[in-house]
């Protein structure tokens, strides 16, 4: 069975919950499945390491805890060496991308992504940025290059949300699509409906538990589930959004009047992206008490409108590391069996 | 408004055309337009480009540096003629310079080698728009308004690597001209983009085909979502019939994208067919203005046009000098796969068929062929068919024409067909083949040359398209 070799460019929670998966479960991987992965290079936003032979994950891990680069890694490390520069000098089978996600250029990922197909390389990516803004195109050069883009990581975290609607969904004919997209939002909706909280203290407490970044715009303006809401729907119903095209609210002006208003008639409000007749938009919505969509904490749900099976609802946890790396796992799979050689 | 304006090569022919150019451009910008200009090469440059690529292949270095020589001076002078601004004419003519310095390198080495690859012919024939892009950009300076010229490639227009007919990956494409275009027009800018020329995702230069640069200005219109394109022509407009053929012609206001397709087929080519069929795609509105007349609304080539009662015929058009080859069976029985064969065999010649009948017996198989590529025809058919039992004879019928008439509102309308023939025997014109698009957008026959001036006005008068 040969190597899978592969580059990381981003070596952050993602990445690096997969090189743990990778170097503590290396041998099963091969025994269940064939995958043998071979990391040859990770790029971080300092540096780069190459080895063609393959790099000591224990001490890539190590060096990135100690130092917050990858200058342990004797030898083989090139400070200031950039993502892309990886790409083009490391030969390997899939870049794994895995920078932050940013949606106005959609940079340095959208580069990463072209340059990797360019050279023919395989790609997985879990940063939303560069498929919310120009999906379509980037799918169009995978065709032209014959590579596998595969980005399930960028929807669901570990809940294999695009894989679903494509693949168990067959058959039926998906019409219409609503979901809970974002976990910080729905954790400060849930304490704002359960224990009557206000957005600030919910807000204060999701950044206590690490579940809101430092910066929680991108999450509660809700550019984060506009991101997802765009690649679900290009995905599942062929459109050809942008996050561009998207009317976005979040979730800032909603009070604990408004969600006690909403209970008192059995529902509650949740910060639904929802797709209908080509038209998607993000914006704060009622959903019933007893509708599976109602789902609490950091959980996301989704639920696809079908016909003629009616409503087909996926609940699970829309975020985290070790979750998401499964979901790169996953994509590696179906690239090691598409390209089986 | 948003604007993509194209100039062709006759428009910016010499400094004066250059200079008309900016005025032109000048009068959109007050008004305040957004504007992207796009630029073919001066007139009869690609041509010369081509030839000069092809002398290098053979190895003749002195030709090569002649010519460079030459078209270093005639871009030089253009700009003299074009630009007041004593710096600016310095900074452009530089860049003329040393952009033919380039080229004459380029040209010596593959004069050296005395080989000529597809890329680098792309690479050299390409350098006509390099070279009126910088210059227009030199004459909407000396007019005060800021500009920037820009290749196909830099624009953000990438192909695939099919060299000489490159394709756009047009979602990459629109991305990328978005992104790169749309902050400079936001500025006020203008970006002068070079037609005709577009580079691979590996940046090495490609071109586009014929027509390029109306395919560019699709490309570009449908990226950075035009209002309109605007193509200046040194035409008025669409016309009903060519004005030199049929005295009281008249300009066509408004035409679909599917009948000016049919029109550019059948010999009214005023903007190519796969600059069309982008617009088309994009619902890209077009608009053919007059060089000579600015300040006239020209005629537009929208999505959907209303048919108005009673207009049945938009136009009627005439290619001359067509050949008509005609494959005869061998059998009654009928010949599979005959069509596909003989259609390969020209396919691979690279022979245009303009249009195809076969008798629903099969026995036989007619062709137009453009006359410049008629006996090459019959030769290849020839030469591979004869002998293979399907086959008795490949004959060839020349001095001919083929007369169509085009519109949309014929489609559904009952009777065109025999008005049209009706009308031939009345001027007693012998119909030697017909076809009708399953579009029901053209009626096209087939008759002798000397009849087709006849044919043209007959058909124009009965259908009341005139003045
Ligand atoms: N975490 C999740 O649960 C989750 C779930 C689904 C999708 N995602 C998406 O997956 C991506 C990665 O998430 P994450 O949580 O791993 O983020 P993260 O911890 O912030 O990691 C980002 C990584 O990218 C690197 N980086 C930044 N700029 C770079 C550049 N210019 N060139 C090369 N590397 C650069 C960073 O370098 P330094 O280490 O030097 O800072 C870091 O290693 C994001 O787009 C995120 O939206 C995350």
């Amino acid at each position: 069975m040969p190597d899978l070799r592969i580059i990381l460019v981003g070596f952050g929670v993602v990445a690096r919950s997969f090189a743990e998966i990778v170097e503590s479960d290396g041998e099963s991987l091969a025994r269940r499945y064939g995958l043998k992965p071979k990391i040859v290079g990770i790029a971080d936003s300092r540096g780069a390491a190459i080895a063609q032979t393959g790099i000591d994950l224990k001490k890539a891990l190590g060096s990135k805890k100690d130092n917050g680069d990858l200058s342990g890694l004797d030898g083989i490390y090139h400070e200031g060496m950039t993502g892309a520069q990886v790409i083009k000098e490391a030969d390997c089978d899939v870049v794994v991308e895995s920078t932050p996600t940013e949606i106005t250029a959609a940079e340095p990922g959208l580069t990463h992504l072209k340059t990797a197909m360019m050279k023919g390389r395989h790609v997985v990516c879990t940063n939303k940025g560069p498929l919310a803004l120009a999906m379509p195109a980037l799918i169009e050069l995978a065709h032209h290059n014959e590579v596998v883009l595969k980005f399930s990581g960028t929807v669901g975290g570990g809940t294999p949300v695009l894989d679903f609607a494509k693949k168990c969904l067959e058959g039926s004919e998906v019409r219409s699509i609503k979901g809970i997209l974002n976990g910080t939002c729905n954790y400060i909706l849930t304490r704002m409906a359960n224990e009557s909280a206000t957005m600030k203290d919910a807000l204060a407490d999701a950044q206590r538990l690490g579940y809101a970044e430092a910066d929680p715009t991108y999450d509660v303006e809700g550019l984060d589930t506009a991101c997802k809401l765009v690649i679900t729907s290009n995905h599942v119903l062929g459109t050809g959004l942008s996050i561009k095209d998207i009317d976005i609210r979040g979730i800032t002006d909603i009070s604990v009047e408004d969600v006690k208003e909403a209970l008192s008639q059995g529902e509650t409000i949740k910060l639904i992206g929802g797709v209908a007749g080509g038209k998607a938009k993000v914006s704060p919505e009622r959903v019933k008490l007893t509708h599976p969509l109602n789902v609490s904490g950091t959980f996301n749900a989704i639920c696809f409108d079908t016909f003629p099976s009616g409503e087909v609802t996926l609940v699970g946890k829309g975020a985290g590391g070790p979750e998401t790396a499964t979901s790169v796992i996953r994509d590696l799979l179906e690239i090691r069996r598409a390209y089986a050689r | 408004m948003r604007l993509v304006m194209k100039f062709g090569g006759v428009s910016v022919a010499d400094g004066k055309g250059f200079r008309k150019v900016g005025t032109i451009v000048h009068k959109y910008h007050e008004r305040g337009d957004q504007i992207a200009v796009v630029t073919s090469a001066m007139h009869s440059v690609t041509n010369s480009l081509i030839d000069a690529a092809s002398q290098a292949g053979r190895g003749r270095k002195d030709h090569v540096r002649r010519y460079v020589d030459d078209l270093t001076e005639r871009h030089r002078k253009a700009c003299e003629d074009a630009i007041e601004n004593r710096e600016i004419l310095d900074k452009i003519q530089h860049v003329v310079t040393s952009t033919c310095d380039d080229l004459r390198n380029i040209l010596l080495g593959i004069a050296h080698i005395g080989e000529l690859t597809p890329r680098s012919r792309d690479y050299v024939i390409g350098f006509g728009e390099r070279l009126a892009a910088p210059v227009l950009q030199g004459v909407f300076e000396d007019m005060g308004m800021k500009a920037k010229a820009l290749t196909g490639g830099e624009a953000g227009i990438v192909t695939d690597d099919n060299f000489g007919a490159a394709q756009p990956l047009m979602n990459m494409t629109t991305l990328q001209v978005r992104q790169n275009l749309g902050p400079i027009m936001e500025d006020g800018t203008i970006p002068i983009v070079s037609g005709f020329i577009a580079q691979t995702q590996e940046s090495i230069q490609t071109t586009i085909g014929r027509g390029g640069s109306d395919y560019t200005a699709s490309i570009i219109g449908a990226s950075i979502r035009s209002d309109e394109v605007l193509v200046w022509k040194d035409v008025d407009g669409l016309m009903t019939a060519n004005p030199k053929i049929v005295k009281n012609a008249k300009m066509i206001d408004s035409i679909s994208f599917p009948e000016a397709m049919e029109l550019a087929h059948f010999g009214a080519e005023i903007i190519h067919p796969k600059a069309l069929e982008c617009a088309a795609k994009y619902q890209l509105p077009f608009r053919v203005k007059s060089l000579a007349d600015p300040d006239r609304p020209g005629s537009t080539i929208v999505s959907e046009v209303k048919v108005k009662d009673g207009d049945v015929v938009k136009a009627i058009t005439n290619i001359d000098d067509v050949d008509l080859i005609t494959v005869c069976g061998a059998s009654m029985v009928g010949t599979p796969r005959l069509p596909a064969k003989v259609l390969q065999i020209l396919t691979d010649e690279d022979i245009d068929v303009l249009m195809i009948s076969q008798s629903s017996s099969e026995e036989s198989i007619t062709l137009a062929i453009p006359k410049e590529s008629g006996s090459r025809a019959q030769n290849a058919l020839e030469l591979s068919l004869l002998g293979s039992k399907q086959v008795r004879e490949v004959n060839i019928e020349t001095a001919l024409s083929i007369v169509a008439v085009v519109g949309a509102g014929m489609k559904g309308t009952p009777g065109v067909a025999a008005r049209v023939f009706a009308t031939m025997a009345k001027e007693n014109i012998n119909i030697r083949a017909i076809a009708q698009g399953s579009s029901e957008l053209n009626i096209s026959c087939i008759i002798k040359k000397k009849d087709a001036a006849k044919a043209v006005n007959a058909l124009h008068d009965d259908f009341e398209l005139g003045v």
